[in-house]
């Protein structure tokens, strides 16, 4: 599980250290007015969200805190706020021109790649 | 033969010592091979050229790479199939054996094999042999002998130890070359914790095993050194050599596997880091270059040939031709020449835009040079012994004499780090590279794996990723990197590469794919059959599958077919790579088995006293104290006289704080203001589907101060459980888990009031301390206990509840007072056997996941009206209670004073009604009796219950439900 999970107590750790609590439903609802199905949609069902969703989490190997997380199920990452979306960057690595003619006459390497036909 | 011994490159362990000399078998002979050689490196410099036959035409393989790109080297060693021979190191009596051979890799007797290849055409598996269906059984049997390159020996036991680490850092480099080892220097520098794998057993890289120049007449091998020896020195950089990357995840989650050396304690050890940022410098691997026979033992990426030199000392043959398209391919030939290689000729695929200063080198040589030409044919039916090459122009045709065919394409990046953690790449025109498009958060790349070829760019290039690694860390500021980068500007970018990929042969016998015998042939037939993209082609072809991960086909295969279908650049699509990216043991995923276990702290002292321990989830536990496993004896005594558990595995937790009542009236189904001090409550807890998950005991110590036990098994669970229950709440407790540190010791037995009255000058009487009452006392002025009155297994008992470092005195005590009554020890089956009488359930033997509250007859338990509770499992309670379809718990014992049914026999009519929980002959009672968990209609006093037990050859067996509890109906003797 490449997941990390932010306690609230110990911060930052690795996601094999905490156990799943399920989605946030809420507090328990008043026994009063239950029927069976509202019952059992509290106990089990779920809204399965493809996206953000606030869950549980209970830091089992840790300082014992239930504690809630948002976290995106489809890159399985948390996320800081509900509405974040982790994303990945455009590469920007600083790509030098070419400047070959200057480079011809310096022995170094074979870093000095000239034009090389297309053969292929 | 006679390696090069004077060269500075030549690793230190390599050094020629006869001394150092390492005996290891192959084929029942005696090589010998030095230390620091690989597997396949050693096999070669004692003349093996031929390693395995291939996978379907059995043709002869041999070295051609070696950092493992193809199976061509995998053979069996020490028992193990498929041993990477050229990334594994050689050890002390190794036994290396050939695979996927009748007779030798040298003369196979499935050598015809190869002739027959029109016979197999792509996909040959999926369209023959199937009609009519009844050849395939017939078929299979063939094919599965022929499958596959090692033999898995069913009865081989894989040797070893097997290790695993969770190292954390800041900056996680893969790859030990120059960029690797910059960017891991970038980083340390700036404070950061930094960790390096690189898969060959020592740093270098790209520059370890080259003689030119870096700069200023210094070698790229000793800059090498220099970087490595830095890197080493710093306190800061964890190195992992010989370590291989199989796995990126989200998070920076990397993994890989270390191999061990003969010193280290390990043989393979997983290794799982979690990095604030990571740096993949994974350079680059050559690309091959596909002609007639293109693997030919003898044909070998010059790069492979120029590292058998310089790191090992091994000249790959007497006389070479080199057919290649870059300028390393150049660079290794005029360094091969001046190692000793005669070199009939270099065939360039390019016209022009070598290195002009390497074309200087080589005619100083005299060495030929054909610009514009590629190998088309290697000759010789085992080993090479001659090549035709072609004018790409005029298909001019010349053949050379050699022993030796450096071959390749062009280079290119290793980019599967990237993409298994969804990075994406984009064809690069320029360098006919899959470049990095898109990569993942926190990750950066540097060095030959964007395109640059450069010694002083590939370290700049470096340094830029170890400061945006430790930018992701906050250690270094925007403007550090920018002025590097600038810098890099000016040095020379990406160099020019060819997107070559095979000469002008028609491609039956030219292989894009070493492991699975593919042919460019194949290729074409799946092109002609309608396979468009690449990652479908090589699921068809099957291209790219085997061992080797596409190291081999990997870019090839996209390239050809974009050229084939003659589709514009941006049109070439990578195949997809997945971890493991390099084959690890699955032992080493294993890891060691740790055996962790917990013991009470009367371990000791009752297997003195002939304890048979078992192992009952995290604990071991004394199951038996003879060799009688029906443990008449440890019952009787407990009947007769007073016996001894230890009962510490019993979950213990205090609760207390303003709110802990109303945490207990969550979590157990009673009314828990009824506990009362001085008694003891029993109580269960359920969960939200009123399905009984624990019980136990509560005493009340104070206002709002309690102290519980649990089952065994849930002790791990009822912190979270109680924490998880009221996490709305908000509630003020605390919930303090005293498992480990309280022993518990069941003194039970008619004589039991004796023993305790010996130890203790207070009051233990019936009326002081009654059933089901609790009290604390002070033994022998020093040992505190919690002292309760329970009846689990239907005898006067006292459970003393003691800390864990006074367990061993008052045991010792208890024992020396209760000898002359007989005091013995009793385990866990007796008492089992002893509750079981009572009907005192257990569950998980009297109970299983759907089983509710009432199902087991504990309904009295649960007070309905303290709804404001929301008493975890009330509402489902009140929904099934009114359930006819639910199974009960039934007492029963075997007609005809039979034998005890096996525990989980199930109870049939026409179909299954239900099933035997526990069911022993008991020496109490003179007969066999028994709990079941039945269907509702089966419940009633006198039901005949059909038996059918496991493996019964269908031989039923009755019992009859019963009146319970079976002993002592009344309970006199639990409150005498
Ligand atoms: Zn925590």
């Amino acid at each position: 599980m490449a997941l990390t999970i932010t306690c609230p107590v110990c911060g930052k750790r690795n996601g094999y250290e905490f156990r799943y609590g399920g989605e946030d439903k809420g507090p328990r609802p008043d026994e009063s007015n239950i029927t069976p199905q509202s019952w059992c949609d509290y106990v089990h069902m779920n809204k399965c969200v493809a996206g953000v969703q606030k869950e549980w989490w209970f830091h089992r190997d840790g300082c014992g805190s239930w504690f809630t997380i948002h976290r995106d199920t489809t890159t399985n990452l948390e996320v800081t706020k509900p509405e974040t979306k982790l994303e990945l960057k455009e590469k920007t690595v600083e790509e030098p021109k070419n400047e070959s003619e200057k480079n011809l006459t310096a022995v170094k390497a074979h870093g000095n790649g000239g034009k090389n036909n297309e053969q292929a | 033969m006679n390696r090069l011994n004077q060269i500075p490159t030549l690793k230190p362990t390599l050094k020629i010592d006869p001394s150092e000399k390492i005996p290891f078998q192959y084929k029942g002979k005696q090589y010998f091979g030095l230390k620091g050689d690989t597997i396949a490196g050693a096999l070669f410099a004692n003349g093996i050229r031929i390693f395995g036959r291939s996978l379907k035409y059995h043709r002869p393989r041999g070295l051609y790479s070696l950092d493992g790109e193809c199976s061509n080297t995998c053979m069996e060693v020490n028992g193990i199939p498929n041993t990477r021979c050229e990334n594994t190191l050689l050890k002390t009596n190794m036994t290396i054996k050939e695979q996927n051979v009748k007779g030798s890799a040298e003369h196979d007797l499935m050598g015809f094999m190869d002739k027959l290849d029109f016979l197999m055409p792509a996909g040959f598996y999926y369209k023959t042999m199937h009609k009519p269906a009844k050849i395939w059984p017939v078929a299979m049997k063939q094919i599965r002998k022929a499958a596959g390159l090692g033999v898995i020996n069913p009865d081989f036991r894989m040797q070893g130890n097997f290790d695993e680490i969770f190292p954390s850092t800041d900056v996680c480099v893969i790859g030990g070359g120059p960029a690797g080892m910059t960017a891991a220097l970038a980083a340390a520098e700036k404070g950061l914790r930094v960790i390096i794998m690189e898969s060959r057993p020592w740093l270098g890289g790209f520059f370890d095993y080259r003689a030119f120049e870096y700069k200023n007449g210094i070698p790229l091998y000793s800059r090498a050194k220099e970087l490595a020896a830095e890197v080493e020195s710093k306190e800061n950089i964890r190195v992992f050599k010989h370590t291989f990357m199989v796995g990126s995840y989200n998070n920076n989650l990397i993994t890989g596997f270390m191999t061990g050396s003969e010193t280290d304690s390990f043989t393979e050890r997983y290794i799982e880091i979690r990095a604030k940022s990571v740096v993949v410098a994974t350079g680059c691997i050559e690309r091959p270059l596909l002609f007639d026979n293109n693997e030919r033992p003898g044909v070998m990426q010059p790069g492979c040939a120029l590292r058998l030199a310089r790191s090992y000392g091994i000249l790959a043959g007497k006389e070479a031709v080199f057919s290649i398209g870059h300028d390393l391919g150049l660079e290794a030939a005029v360094d091969l020449f001046d190692l000793g290689l005669k070199i009939a000729c270099v065939a360039d695929i390019r016209q022009d835009g070598q290195n002009p200063a390497l074309l200087l080198a080589l005619e100083k040589r005299n060495i030929k040079i054909l610009k514009g030409w590629v190998a088309a044919k290697a000759h010789g039916a085992k080993q090479v012994k001659s090549v035709t090459l072609t004018c790409l122009d005029t298909l001019a045709e010349k053949t050379f004499d050699c022993d030796l065919l450096a071959a390749s394409a062009g280079m290119t990046p290793v980019t599967g780090p990237l993409t298994i953690v969804q990075g994406t790449l984009k064809y690069d025109d320029y360098t006919g590279f899959f470049l990095p498009d898109k990569v993942p958060d926190k990750m950066h790349t540097a060095g030959r794996i964007d395109g640059l070829d450069d010694a002083v760019a590939i370290e700049t290039s470096g340094k830029i990723a170890g400061l945006k690694a430790a930018f992701d860390c906050k250690a270094c500021d925007k403007k550090e990197i920018d002025e590097i980068n600038a810098k890099l500007k000016q040095l020379p970018g990406k160099t020019r590469g060819t997107k070559f990929v095979t000469a002008p042969v028609k491609g039956r016998k030219t292989f894009i794919c070493f492991d699975e015998d593919t042919t460019i042939k194949n290729i074409k037939q799946a092109i002609a059959m309608g396979f468009d993209v690449p990652e479908l082609i090589k699921r068809f072809t099957s291209a790219g599958t085997g061992p080797g991960q596409g190291g081999v086909p990997g870019h090839n295969l996209p390239l050809f077919v974009a050229k084939y279908k003659a589709e514009s650049d941006n049109a070439v699509k990578p195949t997809n790579v997945r971890a493991p990216l390099v084959p690890p043991f699955l032992a080493s995923f294993a890891g060691t088995n740790h055996n962790m276990r917990k013991m009470t702290p009367v371990d000791d002292l009752q297997k003195k006293d002939g304890g048979i321990f078992r192992r009952i989830g995290a604990w071991e536990r004394a199951r038996y104290f003879s060799n009688d496993f029906s443990c008449r004896q440890e019952i009787e005594n407990v009947r007769n006289n007073v016996g001894l558990l230890d009962g510490s595995t019993l979950g213990k937790f205090r609760i207390h704080g303003p709110d802990a009542l109303k945490a207990l009236d969550r979590i157990y189904v009673s009314d828990m203001s009824k506990v009362r001090p001085g008694r003891v409550k029993y109580s269960a807890m359920c969960n939200d589907d009123g399905c009984v998950i624990d019980d136990g005991v509560v005493i009340k110590l104070a206002e709002n101060d309690y102290y519980f036990t649990t089952s065994t098994g849930r002790a791990g669970a009822t912190v979270e459980w109680f924490r998880y229950h009221t996490r709305f709440d908000g509630w003020d407790y605390h919930l303090v888990n005293l498992t480990d540190s309280m022993g518990v010791i069941n003194l039970a037995g008619p004589k039991a009031r004796k023993v305790f009255e010996k130890i203790t000058n207070e009051d233990v009487s019936n009326e002081a301390l009654p059933y089901s009452g609790y009290k604390k006392f002070l033994i022998k002025d020093t040992i505190p206990v919690k002292v309760m009155r329970l009846g689990f297994v239907g005898e006067l008992s006292y459970e003393f509840h003691v800390p864990s470092s006074y367990m061993k005195s008052l045991w010792l005590i208890l024992c020396e007072a209760g000898e002359e009554f007989n005091i013995s020890n009793f385990g866990v089956e007796a008492q089992n056997v002893l509750r079981m009488e009572k009907c005192h359930v257990i569950l998980g033997s009297e109970s299983e996941q759907r089983t509710n509250l009432l199902d087991i007859g504990l309904g009295f338990l649960w007070d309905r009206t303290k709804t404001d509770a929301k008493t975890v499992g009330a509402v489902a309670l009140r929904q099934a209670e009114n359930h006819p379809e639910r199974l009960k718990l039934v007492g029963f014992k075997m007609e005809n004073n039979g034998r005890a049914p096996l525990d989980g026999s199930i109870i049939v009519d026409k179909k299954i009604l239900g099933y035997v929980c526990t069911a022993r002959d008991s020496f109490s009672l003179n007969e066999a009796v028994g709990m079941a968990l039945v269907e509702s209609k089966l419940a009633k006093v006198g039901t005949r219950l059909e038996i059918y037990e496991p493996e019964c050859n269908d031989k039923r067996i009755y019992g009859k439900v019963v009146a319970v509890p079976f002993y002592d109906p009344e309970g006199k003797r639990m409150k005498m």
